[in-house]
């Protein structure tokens, strides 16, 4: 069964392509080069519409549909409100995140957080450096934030 | 080596680390991208200069 949630115009996160280098090891023009082209196909898809449809099996996944990121086991409570998409419709990775904040008349506004891939959102079993590796990308978009706020 | 997870599960030190990205980041804030194909880009080549000259995120 598919949820439908009615949207003002996407929004982009203001790190979007920062945060996205950052996780996909990936230098910003590289992010830009690969994967804009894709982004604004999503956006402009759903701005189109007006609405995103939410699906929960994998049968239903079709481009420009969202999968909760909460289904899984253990990625509560931390997925609660998250919600993830294929960036390009052929390739299982990269995945896009996005968020919700409510607007007025029940409308919701997406916002795109940034890019990553599934061994990042959902744990590779068998890299035992990724918890390091891990420590360090957060500790790198701490300090590009701090930076940032400087 | 090829890497393996199952989508059935989460590493919780995987989901954490997502959700901590999202909170360090929930402060600075989104913008709306609009428009034709060509605005669009320029909105968000805009946004990277931005960062680029006020808040020094940009990272090449």
């Amino acid at each position: 069964m598919l949820e439908r949630k009615n949207i003002t115009s996407p929004e982009l996160h203001k790190l979007f392509f920062e945060i996205s280098a950052i996780l996909l090891e990936k230098d910003v023009q590289q992010v830009v080069d690969e994967y804009e082209d894709h982004l604004i196909d999503l956006m402009q898809f759903w701005q189109e519409r007006g609405y995103i449809e939410i699906y929960q099996h994998n049968q239903d996944r079709v481009f420009g549909r969202i999968k909760p990121s909460d289904l899984a086991v253990g990625s509560v409570p931390f997925y609660l409100g998250l919600y993830h998409a294929r960036l390009v419709a052929s390739q299982n990775d990269p995945l896009i995140v996005i968020t919700f904040e409510p607007e007025d008349n029940q409308l919701e506004k997406p916002i795109i957080r940034f890019i990553l891939t599934h061994d990042i959102m959902f744990g590779s079993l068998e890299d035992k450096h990724f918890p390091e590796k891990m420590r360090h990308i957060r500790k790198r978009i701490d300090e590009f934030i701090q930076a940032g706020n400087a | 080596m090829k890497k393996n997870h199952s989508l059935n599960t989460v590493n919780a030190e995987n989901a954490r680390f997502v959700r901590d990205i999202i909170a360090l980041s929930h402060s600075v804030g989104s913008v709306p991208i609009s428009g034709s194909r060509e605005e669009m880009k320029r909105q968000m080549q805009r946004l990277r200069e931005e960062n680029a000259r006020t808040k020094k995120y940009y990272q090449p």
